[in-house]
């Protein structure tokens, strides 16, 4: 038979060691959110992503002749539109922008109102994206994107040993 | 030589920074874990007795 | 020679290459035609791309040996983890330089293409495998579980890499499709581009050993601790008496079935 004292003590340490047992599993519940919050945000994010990649990737631009033909349809809709800067076309304009004709592969082309400072490797003959709308017979932008080719040349090829390639 | 455009800087230092960190980080997380293996022979003992 | 010395040769090379490549970078090579000094870019963007998908390529094979009873061991799931968690490094870093080069080169800094949101994908993906790795469980449920979450996630690589052949994109097509026909890039940045994926190449070797250990590390020390406690445990209820364990058993029972588990394993 235990003396009370010594149950007394020995219950005492184990209220001690229930609050211990309490806490714990306190911090076991803070454990799991931190180990389940992160997934809940990455599957959130998967979600907003795969989103955004079917709203935006799969056509991510139309061309000059796609737009054209598609003119009467699209309305005043804003699309990304791409084609070539037309040389000798582009022409700085009132609202900070630049006024140019945009070319597509069969020789057509769309005068382009651009209202957003181009991208400083803005220039004739480089392919571009620009986001806008039509309204008339024009397009307005309002974002100039350059797509640049994977192409790479020296700037100046006489002192590199020439290799192919061609320029832009 | 004055460099470029920033960009190009930024680019570097990111490359250069990120990976470094991460590889001081792994060396440090490698040099802790070492030490925390390093058997602490008295508590070993004293815990070992009732075992028997 | 140890694993130790051989790690230690491989991080010397590496850093070695990446001083080259950063030198050769911005200073020996010539600015490009088109982007100026921004092609210099060039050196380390395509180069950490690289390493991702390579990552995440050892990932899948480790995962996948890991599965095959026959090679199972716990050595295939500890290299799974260290070649992710590079990998991670590395796509953030690729995501990161490549929004660095966008905003001057193509006006924004970022833009919803397949390339771009394939990649943010893929990032995302491993940052979920490594977040699955720490749900508490055993040692041999999480490692089954990581790796087939690890060869479902790996289906996003070759559509990353596809991504501006099959859709069109702001984000250019491959300089380099194939070794040898290689007309698009001038002979010293060829060099210099070849280098630098030499360069990164070796870092993710030297990361990817370190991580490596540093996760056998972390599991002897988990063995460890649970054998302290498994101890502690045993000398602790011998001072308990009968009466007590019964009054407290629930409380004290689970105090850490994580720990449990393991030792079940």
């Amino acid at each position: 038979m235990l003396e009370q004292a010594k149950i007394d003590e020995l219950f005492s340490g184990g209220a001690e060691l229930y609050r211990d047992a309490r806490s714990v599993r306190r911090s076991r519940r803070s454990q799991r959110l931190r180990v389940w919050l992160p997934i809940l945000v990455i599957v959130a994010a998967l979600g907003f992503l795969i989103f955004k990649g079917l709203g935006n990737s799969l056509v991510y631009f139309h061309t000059v002749d796609e737009a054209l033909a598609m003119k009467a349809t699209i309305g005043t809709t804003t699309f990304r539109l791409e084609g070539v800067v037309e040389p000798h076309t582009v022409t700085d304009n009132r609202q900070g922008g630049v006024n140019f004709e945009l070319l597509g592969q069969d020789g057509k082309t769309i005068s382009i109102v651009d209202t957003a400072n181009p991208p400083e490797l803005f220039q004739p003959n480089l392919p571009v994206v620009l986001v806008g709308h039509f309204s008339g017979n024009r397009f307005l932008s309002d974002q100039i994107m350059v797509k640049h080719s994977a192409t790479y040349i020296a700037a100046h090829p006489n002192r590199v040993a020439s290799v192919g390639g061609k320029k832009l | 030589m004055i460099l470029l455009n920033g960009y190009v800087e930024a680019g570097y230092g990111a490359v250069i920074g990120a990976l470094g960190a991460y590889g001081a980080w792994l060396l440090v997380r490698g040099a802790r874990l070492k030490r925390a293996l390093v058997p602490a022979p008295v508590e070993q003992e004293r815990h070992q007795k009732p075992k028997d | 020679m140890s694993t130790r010395v051989i790690r230690g040769i491989i991080g010397f090379t590496a850093l070695g290459l990446v001083a080259a490549t950063v030198v050769m970078g911005l200073f020996v090579t010539p600015p490009d035609a088109v982007q100026g000094n921004l092609a210099r870019l060039l050196y380390v963007h395509p180069p950490v791309a690289w390493v991702a998908y390579l990552a995440y390529g050892v990932t899948s094979i480790a995962s996948a040996l890991y599965l095959w009873r026959p090679t199972r061991s716990r050595r295939w799931d500890q290299l799974a983890v260290a070649s992710a968690e590079v990998g991670v490094v590395f796509t953030g870093l690729t995501l990161v330089t490549g929004s660095i080069w966008g905003r001057p080169a193509w006006g924004v800094w970022w833009t919803w293409d397949a390339r771009l949101t394939t990649t943010a994908i893929l990032f995302v993906l491993y940052l979920g495998y490594l977040a699955l790795r720490r749900i508490p469980t055993s040692r041999e449920t999480r490692a089954r579980r990581s790796a087939i979450a690890a060869l479902i996630a790996f289906i996003d690589v070759p559509i990353v890499h596809e991504s501006v052949v099959w859709w069109r994109t702001l984000h250019q097509g491959a300089t380099v499709a194939s070794l040898g026909t290689n007309s698009k890039i001038h002979g010293i940045m060829a060099w210099t581009l070849l280098l630098g994926f030499v360069a990164f190449t070796f870092v993710y070797f030297w990361m990817t050993m370190l991580r490596f250990q540093v996760e056998r590390l972390a599991e002897q020390v988990e063995d460890e601790e649970f054998k302290n406690w498994e101890l502690e445990r045993a000398a602790e209820s011998e001072i308990s008496s009968g009466a007590i364990a019964t009054l407290l058993g629930d409380g004290i029972g689970d105090r850490d079935d994580t720990l449990i588990e393991h030792k079940v394993r």
